[in-house]
């Protein structure tokens, strides 16, 4: 038994009366292994558990069921409404009311408003995904070599970024837009993918090269270059799966962005041409119907208004579910 | 008896959540009396922080208490409404938070948080609401009462310095010219001197008007000059400069003061420390601990402190409660509970303790214990070098000099900062060398410089014999192959997107070592080393603790056979007891692998567990070296002397104690 | 503070170069001839349409053609536009009612965005915070023409509180509509970047220390919590002020405000080239000293911030 030195300045007696040495019961508490693994759990990566949480989110649902309607719309149009939208127009049905195949009636020239409001699908999602894919490509290529490589690399194509973005995307948009007009449908999508792609990218290499330079720093990074690991596998290997998260953010809710920025450049009769029949272009040549049958512009406003929140809503749940600082 | 000032009775906390609810604590209970201390002593998670925050009402998130009794002063606080709370805040309980970085507001002024502070408790220090009282009365002097002091205002103290330099010769010549210098110089503080101490002071001066000038010049202060009091007293140097600066301007210990002064300024009967040092470099620990226990001490305020460092707690409560998931396992006198611990936790803790364990090597040697308590270096009394003469080093450096370029506003323009100053290190195959410094001592620079992912600006580096600046790509590949390192961050040292087995696999398949098949074998071998099952190579880092994730980082280093280990603060970030179990893995592969380790840390407790051999570094020098031994023992340098004091325990008596070790 | 500045200028010049040149390219390479729509449909004069050519410097090659308007710039010359005006005029004349406009969009945000995003973070996971949440998720998925559509249809028609369209009614009155839907995005975003920032910082430790010095509820969250979360969304403020006075080739449109953006329409229209690159010139200093500006407020609001 060690003796207790009750003559330690900082014990006095009549603490040790009022507070005697109190244990608790041992089976009350037990003490475990020191830090031994719960081999009950299953294993599962990061991304798994991002998944996990997505799909218990509420707007994730909601944004998942509708974007699934909308892709079955985009990709087979004619399971949703039958035929061409231009045939079946017949002057006669003008501003005709709802019928059984035209469940939102006719619009000025007869033709039924919901074969139209279906068909406009495609070109809508089309140019979004499109442009996602293609700004996705350009501004995390370069942003992540501006991150990784640093230096002269990294000042260069920092101030290139900035030429594009000093440079709102609309107006670019629509002066190079300007100097293409009468191509065919198909070059036209491609030129406005190319178009956004080519303004819209230093937002995606900002956040590249922002999430580059962090992970850069990581001491996992330093470790693989201890190891001897070359600089292009430590970029490819460890570097980009780690930045991926906030770029896929980003690209998700831009995604919406995109599909906004061709309607209003089709609206603006600088995007694609009236025989793709973009939301745009519709709700344009509805323009003038304003006072008399505002219905005609609410359709197609509406159906890109669902498609855009649809996209929107799906990169806040991704938000959430892989931004671990945006959970609570 | 009087009712105790702090009575935490079978508290219960909970914090909801969707899934299931975090029973974090689970019947606390301890007393503490006026006056005195009590430390909450428990591992990250043992919901010692969390009982701290249910006393003032300040449980993060959805946390709330379900259960149980607080008592404070008789007022009972569970379930007590939110407007109790804001008036014990700040004017009867005070906090000192734990991490000085984040818990001032960068926007804001230093003097100005302070101020809030007694604005915010309705503390005048003019006291003119009072003297208005006090002439409504119609008497016109205001008695200096030790809860309403007058504190000397910088006018006030010009206005004192002029008088008394007009005394000056009649003072010098009773009283000699040191004493009347001193007191201009040190005694009269703005904003903190009272009326008292200048009557006291000026008496002992030999004025025989003391009284009078004294109240003549002492009249109470504006908040301004009580803010730079209160710092001033929280030893923080020129405070009423310093208080008009931001926090960003302001080191580790500086902030930590200033959250001291504020948590102080209202004079509460109660301080709460929640590990208010810990972030800090243990010399700037040691001393504001002693200044807040000297202030508490002075101003009778009862401290609740609470740390992870069991040591510590001993060596500054008078009571310890030890918490471990959520539950109070033992309580007691601090010194009966170090040296009888009667739980198995508190056991383990007390034996796992690195302050402690130190301690115990010291004791242990001052009566003369035998040899298996201390570790043996071989013998050598006074050796001069790590290597034995004629013997080849593993690692040498030879004047290893790095000088950062730090670039200034300007273009062009740069400072020059010598983060390592001509470092002669030397390891010896299978031994333990320890490369000891505070934050900013270089130390991590030397690391970097060694693992070549850093080029010195000078001076020589030699890894079994060959010069590292003249190696070819290849030879530089092979290089990497023999030094391995283990970070301090469990949690930044693993990439979270790879698996266990792809983590510990890099390095094999990084050098071509093997095919799939045998790969996967030695890992299998190199996580049984580890003492992890093997099924943790499914698994990722994200689900694996501090402790595991080290271990890993650990049976990566060692995947390639390595011939040197760098180990840069290895330990550091875990709780104690999964540190202690680190290292003796560590220990353990030494022995078994013959490995050298480069041990680089700020924490001279381990040291004392671990190396052979130990240098000193302060401000990019080493500043001494030595056998382990003979550098606890003997330290030479005042740098070194004070490392050593600043081990927390160091005042413990912990006589009798060869029991238990 | 002085070499940053300098040093942001410095970085300004390859922009300006750079953008300048972009869109100049873009204009010189859009088909058609710009002297035959000058004229419409009537046959042109070969002789004039020669000397037209020569005083537009048409007959040059591009880089030519750059450096003789680059070369303006820097006198102050921004050209003349295709009608004969100085297209320095036309900018004179479009400039404030854009100024104007932006500036009452921009009241918008910060009024309605940051109230919102003030209660929403303060009670995050509530009702309130749910509510304003979707509220922004609806602002930003409606695009700006059918925004514009929208309050023109309800507001405008059916219920007749503001005018349908600005013209040269330039009155408060009629600007506060078109106001609302070039902020309406912004509002959005705004609202969202409060809401984050506020319950971040509801969170950070100093508010916690404040909350333990004893101030009440109402001074934590003035002093400390709004203080310190209202930086990045000034910030924000600022660059989206600088987007802003580019003008709003949409919503000018829609509501017929006589601004920049509609000015910048039609020069794009009728092909007009040399006012829409010194439109867009002008558009990008507006931008890029706005961003500088904004940096600057950045440092000024935010100690922490060293400019270097």
């Amino acid at each position: 038994m060690p003796e207790t030195d009750l003559t330690h300045p900082v014990t006095d007696v009549t603490d040790l009366a009022t507070q005697p040495h109190f244990v608790a019961d041992w089976d009350e508490s037990t003490v475990g292994e020191i830090d031994a693994l719960d081999e009950s759990v299953p294993p599962a990566s990061l991304w798994k558990e991002a998944g996990r949480k997505l799909i218990r989110r509420p707007t994730f649902i909601v944004a998942a069921l509708m974007i699934v309607v909308i892709l079955a719309v985009t990709i087979f149009p004619t399971w949703f409404s039958a035929g061409d939208p231009k045939a079946g127009c017949l002057l006669a049905n003008r501003f005709g009311p709802a019928t059984a195949g035209a469940p939102l009636g006719f619009d000025q020239q007869g033709c039924n408003v919901w074969t139209f409001i279906v068909y406009g699908a495609r070109p809508s999602v089309l140019v979004g995904v499109l442009a996602m894919l293609a700004v996705l490509l350009l501004g995390g290529t370069i942003g992540a070599l501006a991150g990784w490589y640093g230096h002269w690399l990294d000042a260069i194509l920092s101030r290139l970024g900035d030429i594009f973005y000093a440079i709102p995307t609309v107006l670019a948009a629509l002066v190079f837009l300007n100097s293409q007009k009468g191509k065919g449908g198909t070059t036209m999508v491609f030129l406005v993918v190319g178009v956004i792609a080519v303004f819209a990218w230093p937002q995606m290499a900002r956040i590249t090269r922002g999430a580059v330079l962090s992970v850069k720093s990581s001491d996992f990074i330093t470790a693989s270059r201890a190891l001897g690991v070359s600089n292009r596998k430590i970029l490819l290997r460890h570097v980009l799966p780690n930045a991926a998260a906030p770029m896929i953010v980003v690209a998700t809710t831009s995604l919406g962005t995109y599909i906004v920025l061709e309607a209003t450049l089709s609206f603006l009769g600088l995007g694609l041409p009236l025989s793709m029949h973009s939301w745009g272009s519709q709700v344009a040549s509805a323009q003038g119907l304003i006072r008399n049958h505002p219905d005609q512009l609410f359709y197609p406003s509406a159906a890109l208004a669902l498609t855009v929140l649809a996209f929107i809503m799906l990169g806040d749940a991704v938000r959430d579910a892989l931004d671990p600082k945006a959970a609570r | 008896m009087a009712e105790p000032l702090l009575q935490v009775s079978g508290v219960e906390v909970e914090f909801p959540a969707r899934r299931h609810t975090v029973h974090a604590v689970r019947g606390a209970s301890f007393t503490l009396e006026a006056g005195h201390s009590l430390a909450i002593v428990g591992e990250s998670g043992s919901g010692k922080s969390t009982t701290a925050h249910a006393i003032i009402d300040l449980l993060p998130g959805t946390g709330r208490v379900t259960g149980g009794s607080i008592r404070f002063d008789g007022q009972e606080l569970v379930g007590a409404p939110k407007k109790t709370f804001v008036a014990l805040r700040g004017a009867q309980i005070g906090l000192v938070p734990q991490d000085p970085m984040s818990n001032l507001n960068p926007v804001h002024r230093i003097g100005r948080q302070v101020r809030e502070s007694l604005k915010a408790n309705g503390i005048d220090p003019k006291r003119s609401t009072y003297k208005a009282l006090v002439s409504l009365l119609g008497e016109d002097d205001i008695p200096d009462t030790p809860d309403g002091r007058l504190y000397l205002s910088a006018h006030g103290r010009a206005g004192l310095v002029e008088e008394l330099r007009q005394r000056e010769t009649v003072i010098v010549a009773q009283t000699g010219r040191d004493a009347f210098e001193k007191a201009l110089d040190k005694e009269l503080v703005v904003g903190f001197t009272t009326r008292m101490e200048v009557q006291a002071l000026l008496h002992r001066l030999g004025l025989d008007d003391a009284a009078a000038v004294a109240e003549k010049y002492v009249t109470g202060t504006g908040l301004n000059d009580r803010v730079a009091g209160l710092l001033a007293e929280a030893g923080l140097p020129d405070a009423a400069r310093r208080a008009r600066q931001f926090p960003h301007e302001f080191s580790g210990g500086m902030r930590q003061r200033a959250l001291i002064a504020m948590a102080l300024a209202a004079r509460p009967r109660l301080l709460i420390a929640d590990e208010p040092t810990s972030a800090l470099d243990v010399t700037v620990q040691r001393q504001i601990l002693d200044h807040l226990g000297t202030l508490t001490r002075e101003l009778g305020t009862a401290l609740l402190f609470i740390t992870h460092d069991l040591g510590l707690a001993a060596e500054r409560a008078e009571q310890l409660v030890v918490m471990y998931k959520g539950r109070v396992v033992e309580s007691g006198p601090s010194l009966e509970l170090l040296t009888d611990p009667q739980h198995p936790y508190t056991q383990r803790l007390v034996r796992a303790a690195p302050s402690l364990a130190s301690r115990r090597i010291q004791e242990a040697k001052e009566v003369g214990a035998t040899a298996e308590v201390i570790s043996v270096t071989g013998g050598a009394a006074k050796a001069v070098s790590a290597v034995e003469p004629g013997v080849q080093p593993v690692l040498h450096t030879k004047d290893l000099t790095k000088v950062f370029r730090i670039r200034g506003a300007r273009p062009g323009s740069y400072t020059e900062f010598t983060a390592v100053d001509q470092v002669d290190i030397d390891v010896a195959r299978g031994t333990t060398a320890a490369l000891v410094g505070e934050s900013g001592s270089g130390k991590s620079t030397v690391a970097n410089m060694v693992l070549s992912l850093l080029t010195p600006t000078s001076g020589l580096i030699e890894f079994e014999g060959e010069d590292l600046s003249k190696l070819s790509p290849k030879e530089l590949f092979d290089f990497r192959r023999k030094v391995q390192v283990v970070f301090q961050d469990p949690y930044g040292s693993l990439d979270p997107m790879w698996s266990i087995f792809r983590i510990i696999e890099e390095p094999l398949r990084t050098h071509n070592v093997g095919d799939a098949r045998s790969r996967e074998a030695r890992v299998l071998e190199l996580l049984d080393r580890v003492a992890l099952p093997a099924s943790t190579m499914r698994r990722y880092p994200n689900e694996l603790s501090g402790g595991q994730r080290q271990r890993v980082a650990v049976a990566r280093a060692l995947a390639l056979n390595p011939s040197l280990v760098v180990l840069d603060e290895a330990v550091s970030a875990l709780d104690v007891l999964v540190q202690a179990q680190v290292l003796e893995l560590l220990g353990e592969l030494q022995r078994d692998m013959g490995l050298t380790y480069l041990f680089i840390t700020h924490d001279l407790a381990v040291v004392r567990q671990m190396a052979d051999w130990v240098y000193v570094m302060e401000k990019g020098k080493i500043v001494e070296q030595g056998p382990t031994d003979d550098l606890f023992d003997h330290p030479e340098t005042d740098y070194t002397k004070r490392l050593l004091d600043a081990i927390p325990g160091g005042s413990l008596n912990l006589g009798g104690w060869t029991k238990g070790a | 503070m002085g070499w940053y500045i300098g040093k942001r200028l410095l970085q300004m010049i390859p922009v300006f170069f750079g953008a300048t040149l972009l869109v100049y390219a873009m204009v010189f390479f859009i088909p058609g001839d710009p002297i035959q729509a000058m004229f419409g449909e009537k046959a042109v004069n070969p002789l004039i349409a020669q000397q037209l050519r020569e005083q537009f410097h048409l007959d040059q090659p591009f880089y030519m053609q750059y450096l003789i308007w680059l070369k303006g710039i820097f006198q102050g010359d921004f050209g003349m536009s295709f009608s004969g005006r100085p297209v320095i005029d036309e900018i004179a004349q479009a400039y404030p009612v854009t100024v104007k406009l932006a500036c009452i969009a921009l009241c918008f945000e910060a009024v309605i965005g940051v109230i919102l995003g003030v209660i929403a973070g303060l009670t995050k996971g509530k009702w309130f915070d749910t509510t304003a949440l979707i509220i922004s998720l609806l602002l930003i998925a409606v695009p700006t023409f059918v925004m514009g559509f929208l309050l023109q249809v309800v507001l405008g028609v059916k219920l007749q509180w503001f005018p349908v369209t600005v013209g040269a009614n330039q009155s408060l009155e009629a600007l506060v509509m078109p106001g609302f839907v070039l902020a309406s995005v912004s509002i959005a975003y705004v609202l969202r970047l409060t809401r984050t920032s506020v319950a971040e910082n509801a969170h950070a430790d100093y508010v916690r220390t404040a909350t333990a010095k004893g101030l009440r509820r109402g001074q934590v969250i003035s002093r400390h919590i709004l203080r310190n979360s209202l930086i990045p969304v000034v910030t924000f403020l600022g660059v989206d002020l600088g987007a802003l006075m580019g003008g709003a080739i949409v919503t000018e449109g829609i509501f017929n405000v006589p601004g920049v953006g509609n000015k910048l329409f039609q020069a794009i229209m009728r092909d007009q080239g040399p006012t829409i690159v010194s439109l867009v010139t002008i558009l990008v200093i507006v931008f890029m000293v706005m961003s500088l500006l904004v940096d600057l407020l950045y440092a000024a609001l935010d100690p922490r911030i060293r400019l270097a």
